[in-house]
């Protein structure tokens, strides 16, 4: 009989560039090779460990927790945890190297081993390890010191020999060796395979990753390479035969790993107690504030929120999550005190109790919500609750706040791991196989718009960027492409999610600088966190939060204060505004496609734009929701429901179901789920989950509905709702706390234009459309722009006192800010009498002195620009007694023409305050029809359009179809691209700033577009704007 | 007077002189990776196409779907800038390459004559070696370098100032801080700029602003920077026909060596390197390279070298045309030290090596070095570089175990495998039962190419003959070699 063996010593494409697998693809194979247990070691951390772990759950095998550490001489110890102590130490050990180290080198050090080697078993190594290094070295003394000192730091029961057969000629030698010193120093030997890959194939993958770390190529890279494909998983039958002169070897491993008891499983993590309540306590206080908190949320605490409140306070504390709730309210009214707008949501905005501690704002109880989609009874994870904040400043507040409350050691961002993508996986492959590099240019250009593989095949891509299909390495590159594409290529840090812990949250999951300074990541990312049970509180920035909350203080210092909690929600011209898709700078439903639903869906309240919201989504696109619901909306179809069950659960979105609540009522209402079933259903849902587990409930729900009585073809139309939400569902409760944000914009541009326009501009880029297009569109609203003024513009853009805004300084490109401030804090002390005087008082340098120039924003300081642009090339001296008196040559330089000044502008400050570039070509443009006269044309008519492309989408949803907006001086006209036309005039479209479209005009329920069948190049000459692609 | 020769889209023109497929093609030069790719000059086929320079190379397929993209052939290059200066030289012996595709030459003390048709005749034959050209004649450098670019194709500037006020700035150079202020104040053409009151204007631009002035004004006569034909040190001779035996070449041969050592010795050089171009009449080229292993300007030694390639060399056309190229170096630079030469006589040494790779062939003489691969006996024969020679030690790859003594080519075998092991060898060097093997070691490589390998090796002991190493490669297997036990 074969004896057992456990691959001890595995590494994972999360040692970045040192192993090729995905943990789960390691366990995966282990299982399938019938090993009971993998040890994934990744180099200088557990990055892939909770990925094994989950897998490993899921395959039935155990994942054994160990880590590569990097030691101060360069060689490499592999360390193996045997219990939570040993996996706290290795946490706290790496946390150490990596808080002091640096990105790229963050070795531990061996005093440290010594204080945290409780709990660790020790492995000598594979040829990157000390004692092969001193052997390869015939330096037997040194490998003898080497040994003498782990055994004392790991004790002696700790430390294997570890031996390795490669196939490679020579090995023996070395393994000889450790076996004599395994006899010598009575130490056990232990064998592994040293796996760098799953399976024998990905010895390729491997092999790019080298060059890719050594910054070389295949051609050049030498013995740098493996020389055989032998380091994959082994069944214990190949292991066996391999060490057949050693079976002590191998039997070790399978005693070893059953000497490894810990496993990610008791991970020990605990949420912190709130200000060190115990349990009772912080029930108490939860019960007692929510209670106050509601009290103020409603005039009368009626019985059915009376008994919501009981309900979801009883389950809480049952679960145990007071303290979470409790810590949560605690960050909510940081945010308030310190005048920081914030908002809950996601599913939080189904509880009322969310409600009532003022961490969301929309009532559960009137909007129905079910809570079950935020929290339930056979909930494993942490409920969730994502706070919106102000992006910038604001929000980095706050952060900073967490880490002052629980310590560099306590808090964390969660990672985000940044994986080999389209463009990079190519470029890094192109590069390994010695492709040249405008080549691999080229190749990156062309993925320009994105990874639309369904209609331009890798092949056809590659054959673009000049490359011979028939080549071999041509057909190397797509085989490698399609193994690269998804590995790890760097950890990031999430946009906002935090982990919190109490006591030290470096005992959990080891922490590291981010590249943000004052910053410290977690080496898990938010679903590893979620899967092991770490609490994520998400803090996410929102650019229209914080262009809200700038255009709120705006209005109150003007005197037109406004009370976002206290906007009517009926405001007639507010939707106006939304029907007619005048909706550019509003939050969610700016875009193309929303505007182009606006018209059609004629919002008429509040829940019409939560169901706006919702409905531009993959999800309700491709489960075939959307036409239907604008159909029976406009009466042109019958409302009916898949059963008369589900009135109720479906009657609010005329029996389309559009949200993720409605489809865990429906499981519960047809196919009788509990709720811990609809929990695995609302697990399912989420986007990036299996198609395994989605099957799985699928199965279910239909065995439920099937024993109720439900008929097939009913059966069949929920199952197929059901798995379109696997796409990308979205939860009511989210819809509505972004309906907020969304019809409160749109408030602000009908009642407070000036104002909003302004919050927006000072808090770009955010949103769907450059400075340039908002300000077209302000001025078609009545606002009247103001150019940069060194007079009277501040760092920011202002509203004046006759509603017109003016530019700030900070929209003069390449102006410091602080430049910027020195302007306006030197004019605080008294206005500017000249150009002489401005210079010498703000001491500005040429450079500054031309921008502003350019600008204009001397120019009342000047006769022009270009007199200023002459006047600021005079050198002033501090000291110069006659700088205050002005030149009196007369200026030779010309004014600047109209063209000259729209380049100036857009060249310096992005914008223009002038006409838009498109009226200075309008009269060479007889036959192109302006955006604006497009209403009056009929449907099926040939026209012209001409504009710069603002901006070109192609969603996943379109079927390859591309979606241009071209923006003139009267508006925005769109039009739309069949896949063919992209594909023949792909780099045309792709490239190209300023377009002529000739196609059939098509107006469907005021909705316009123009269907392309010619697309040309317009070589206009004039500047051009960014636009916003491919998002 | 002064005369610039232009040769406009020097780059394009390098590539397309030998690419008469090109002709008549939407074609673009691309800047290198490096800096920052984009096209950098086009052909007017392309131009007509909407392509322009400085577009990004995917904007311009986006306009042009059949522009043949190609990058900058620096060889080719050299090979223009050279033929453009041989050009130059033939004029007058006072030449500046003034930047690339751009020769100024003095004409000064050159009777005075019809420039335009002495321009024509100078474009003329440029054209017979495939080169499109422009002249510019003016009273001084700067001026006949700016008609040069303005000539279409020969430019004679009677009035300076005429022709200076609608000439773009840009044209003049200056650096790019300067060109975007004077940008900025919409002064383009250089008229423009001298109407700007002048000492406002160094005033506030200083002294660069000064200089374009005055190269504005086109007063100045600046010093040309004179470059020496004779600094390439190279010789050519054409053969009014093709040479059929190795005398008459022998003799051409030692006349331009003749002419070179002594150009050399005037400079106090020494030639390093030698490179013989042998034009054949197919409108090929043999050439070959020689380095010389103790630089040297004698033209005995120099001429032995090669004489004994000459002498085993067969070519299947007859030359009709021979260039002799010298590398120099400094003199002192290579001189003997006393303890360092391990040869006694470096030439006599490279004699030989000459010799024996001649009897043997390129790449089967010389140092063997192994290659950097896993590949077992991979090696590549490098000739020795006698100045690296001197004072190295070469380090030996510590060897482990049993020398082996390789077969080479290795022996075909037949091999009986039981469980995968072998057990019974049959060749032509080996046969019997095999006692014991240890492998399968196994090794393997370029994966990504056509030369993808992959091996197996054992060592064998076979009953009454030794220890041996059988191996498979793509399912044959072969007797690599005999362990050196004194047994076989």
């Amino acid at each position: 009989m074969t004896p057992a063996y456990v691959e001890l010593h595995a590494r994972s494409a999360f040692s970045f560039l040192r192993g090729a697998s995905h943990p789960e693809k390691l366990v995966e194979e282990a299982a399938a090779l019938n090993l009971p247990a993998l040890a994934v070691c990744d180099r200088d951390g557990v990055y892939g460990t909770a990925r094994a772990h989950k897998a490993a759950r899921e395959a039935g095998i155990k994942a054994i927790v160990g880590a590569e550490l990097t030691l101060e001489d360069g060689s490499v110890l592999p360390v193996l945890v045997a219990t939570r102590k040993g996996y706290q130490n290795l946490c706290q050990l790496i946390t150490r190297a990596k808080l002091r180290g640096t990105k790229h080198s963050a070795p531990v050090q061996w005093a440290e081993l010594e204080e945290y080697a409780g709990g660790l078993v020790a492995l000598t190594g594979d040829e990157e390890g000390a004692l092969r290094r001193f052997l390869e070295r015939d330096d037997s003394a040194a490998a003898d010191h080497f040994l003498k000192k782990i055994t004392n730091t790991f004790g002696n029961e700790n430390v294997f020999i570890e031996i390795q057969r490669h196939r490679r000629r020579g090995e023996e030698m070395i393994n000889d060796c450790l076996v004599d010193l395994a006899a010598v120093k009575n130490l056990p030997l232990l064998a592994t395979n040293g796996v760098l890959h799953a399976t024998r194939s990905e010895r390729e993958v491997l092999d790019v990753l080298t060059c890719v770390r050594q910054h070389t190529h295949l051609d050049a890279a030498g013995k740098k390479l493996t020389v055989n494909a032998e380091r994959h998983l082994k069944s214990a039958a190949e292991m066996t035969e391999l060490f057949r002169d050693q079976p002590e070897a191998i039997t070790n491993t399978a005693r070893l790993a059953e000497r490894l008891e810990f496993s990610l499983e008791n991970l020990g993590y605990e949420f912190p107690s709130y200000q060190g309540m115990s349990r009772g306590e912080m029930d108490v206080f939860l019960r007692k504030v929510t209670l106050a908190g509601a009290r103020s949320r409603y005039s009368h605490l009626s019985q059915r929120v009376h008994a919501q409140l009981k309900r979801e306070l009883d389950l809480i504390v049952k679960l145990g999550f007071s303290g979470y709730f409790l810590i949560v309210w605690d960050l909510v009214n940081f945010c308030t005190e310190s005048n920081i707008l914030c908002q809950g949501r996601g599913s939080a905005a189904n509880s009322v109790v969310c409600y009532s501690l003022g961490i969301t704002a929309c009532d559960p109880i009137a909007c129905n919500l079910l809570f079950e989609r935020f929290l339930s009874e056979g909930r494993k994870s942490w409920p969730d609750i994502d706070i919106d904040l102000p992006s910038g400043e604001r929000r980095e507040r706050v952060i900073q706040e967490v880490y002052q409350r629980y310590g560099k050691h306590g808090a964390a961002m969660t990672a985000n791991v940044i994986t080999y993508r389209g463009k990079s996986a190519m470029r890094e492959i192109g590069k390994a196989l010695n492709f040249p590099p405008d080549v691999i240019d080229r190749f990156s250009r062309l993925f320009a718009s994105g990874d639309f593989r369904h209609t331009l095949e890798l092949e056809d891509q590659i054959t673009r960027a000049g490359l011979s299909i028939d080549q071999p390495r041509s057909r190397t590159a797509m085989r490698l492409y399609q193994s690269i594409y998804g590995l790890p290529r760097h950890l990031g840090q999430h946009s906002g999610g935090m982990i919190i812990c109490q006591g030290k949250l470096d005992t959990v999951v080891p922490l590291e600088n981010a590249s943000m300074p004052g910053r410290v990541v977690a080496q898990w990312d938010k679903d590893d966190c979620e899967d092991m049970g770490i609490i994520k509180v998400d803090l996410l920035g929102l650019g229209m939060m914080a262009a809200m909350q700038d255009s709120l203080e705006l209005c109150a210092a003007r005197g037109r204060p406004v009370d976002l909690a206290a906007i009517p929600k009926d405001d007639a011209a507010t939707y106006d505004l939304m029907c007619r898709a005048d909706t550019i700078g509003v939050f969610q439903i700016e875009s193309r496609a929303q505007m182009a639903t606006l018209p059609r869906m004629l919002p008429k309240k509040f829940y019409d734009v939560v169901v706006e919201v919702a409905i531009i989504r993959p999800g309700p696109i491709q489960g075939d929701m959307l036409h239907p619901y604008l159909e029976r909306r406009a009466g042109r179809q019958p409302v009916t429901y898949f059963d008369e069950r589900l009135r109720p659960v479906l009657e609010r979105t005329l029996g389309v179901p559009l949200f993720q609540e409605q489809l865990l009522k429906i499981s519960m209402v047809m196919a009788d789920f509990t709720g811990s079933e609809a929990e695995e259903l609302r697990r399912a849902l989420s986007f990036h989950r299996s198609q395994e587990k989605m099957n799985k409930v699928c199965v279910k729900l239909r065995a439920g509905m099937e024993r109720n009585g439900i008929l097939p073809e009913v059966i069949e139309s929920v199952t197929k709702a059901v798995q379109s939400f696997a796409v990308y569902g979205f939860p009511e409760s989210h819809a509505i706390s972004f309906a907020l944000i969304a019809y409160a914009s749109c408030w602000m541009k009908v009642h407070r234009t000036p104002e909003f326009l302004t919050g927006l501009l000072n808090n770009q880029p955010m949103g769907f459309y450059s400075s340039a297009t908002l300000l077209e569109d302000a001025r078609r609203h009545g606002v009247r722009i103001r150019p940069v003024l060194v007079l009277t513009s501040e760092w920011l853009c202002t509203v004046n006192e006759d509603d017109s805004v003016r530019l700030g300084l900070c929209f003069v490109k390449g102006l410091a800010s602080e430049d910027g401030r020195r302007i306006v804090s030197e004019r605080g002390r008294g206005e500017f009498v000249s150009l002489a005087e401005f210079q010498l008082r703000t001491g500005l340098g040429k450079i500054p002195l031309r921008l502003l120039a350019k600008a204009g924003a001397l120019n009342g300081l000047a006769e022009h620009r270009r007199d200023a642009q002459w006047k600021v090339e005079v050198t002033r001296e501090q000291d110069d007694l006659f700088a205050e008196l002005e030149d009196e040559t007369p200026l030779p330089l010309a004014r600047m023409k109209a063209a000259e000044r729209l380049q100036a502008d857009f060249d310096s400050t992005g914008v223009t305050t002038g006409p838009h570039p498109m009226a200075l070509l309008r009269d060479s443009l007889p036959d192109i029809w302006r955006a604006s006269d497009l209403p009056s044309a009929k449907t099926g008519t040939l026209l012209r359009i001409a504009g710069q492309v603002v901006c070109r989408q192609r969603p996943g949803t379109a079927k390859g179809f591309v979606f241009l907006s071209l923006e003139d001086e009267t508006g925005i006209a769109n039009a739309i691209v069949t896949p063919q036309l992209f594909e023949h005039l792909r780099l045309t479209i792709s490239e190209e700033p300023v377009l002529m479209i000739e196609g059939v005009l098509q107006n469907h329920e005021n909705v316009i577009h123009v269907k392309a069948c010619k697309i040309e190049p317009l070589r206009t000459g004039l500047p051009v704007q960014l636009s916003h692609d491919f998002h | 007077m002064f005369a610039a020769i232009h040769l406009p889209d020097f780059h394009l023109q390098a590539v397309l002189r030998l690419r008469e497929e090109l002709r008549g093609k939407p074609v673009a030069i691309i800047h290198s990776a490096e800096s920052g790719g984009g096209i950098l000059e086009i052909t007017p086929e392309a131009r007509a196409a909407g392509v322009t320079e400085g577009m990004p190379d995917v904007q311009a397929l986006a306009r042009c779907p059949a522009l043949e993209i190609r990058s900058r052939q620096p060889v080719q290059e050299q090979a223009v800038a050279a033929i453009l200066l041989e050009v130059a030289h033939s004029i007058s012996p006072l030449v500046e390459a003034t930047e690339e595709g751009v020769c100024t030459v003095d004409l000064r003390g050159v009777r005075n004559r019809d420039w335009s048709d002495w321009g024509n005749e100078i474009i003329t034959r440029l054209a017979r070696v495939s080169l499109v050209s422009r002249m510019g004649v003016a009273p001084n450098p700067d001026l006949a370098w700016l008609a040069a670019w303005r000539a279409n194709p020969v430019l004679v500037v009677q009035q300076p100032e005429l022709f200076l006020r609608d000439l773009p700035i840009a044209t003049m150079r200056p650096s790019r801080a300067l060109l975007t202020i004077l940008e900025g104040w919409g002064i383009e053409t250089l008229g423009q700029l001298t109407k700007l009151p002048s000492a406002d204007l160094i005033s506030r631009l200083g002294i660069e602003a000064s200089q374009l002035c005055e190269r504005a004004a086109a007063r100045k006569i600046r010093p040309l920077r004179l470059v020496q034909l004779a600094e390439e040190f190279s010789e050519f001779l054409e053969f009014e026909c093709g040479i059929e035996t190795l005398e008459p070449l022998l003799f051409v041969l030692r006349r331009l060596l003749d002419q070179l050592t002594r150009r050399l010795d005037g400079v106090h050089r020494v030639a390093a390197r030698m490179i013989l171009q042998l034009a054949l009449e197919n409108r090929s080229d043999y050439e070959r390279d020689f380095i010389i292993p103790a630089p040297t300007c004698e033209t005995e030694v120099l001429f032995r070298i090669l004489d004994t390639h000459l002498e085993d060399l067969h070519l299947e056309q007859r030359p009709v045309g021979v260039r002799l190229t010298m590398e120099p170096i400094r003199a002192d630079h290579n001189q003997l030290r006393l303890f360092e030469n391990p040869l006694r006589d470096p030439n006599r040494f490279g004699e030989t090596m000459a010799r024996l790779i001649a009897l043997v062939g390129p790449g089967h003489a010389g140092i063997g070095c192994p290659e950097d691969t896993h590949h077992p006996d991979s090696f590549r024969i490098q000739e020795p570089c006698f100045h690296e020679l001197r004072g190295e030690t070469t380090v030996a790859v510590c060897a482990v175990g049993l020398p082996l003594r390789r077969y080479r080519p290795p022996v075909a075998a037949n091999i009986r495998q039981r469980d995968r092991s072998p057990e019974f060898v049959s060749s032509a060097v080996v046969n019997g039962p095999i006692l014991d093997a240890l492998g399968p070691y196994r090794s393997g490589g370029d994966w990504w190419d056509e030369k993808i390998w992959q091996r197996e090796e054992w060592d064998v002991e076979v009953a009454r003959a030794g220890l041996y190493r059988i191996c498979r490669q793509e399912n044959e297997w072969s007797v690599e070699g005999c362990y050196d036990t004194g047994l076989c």
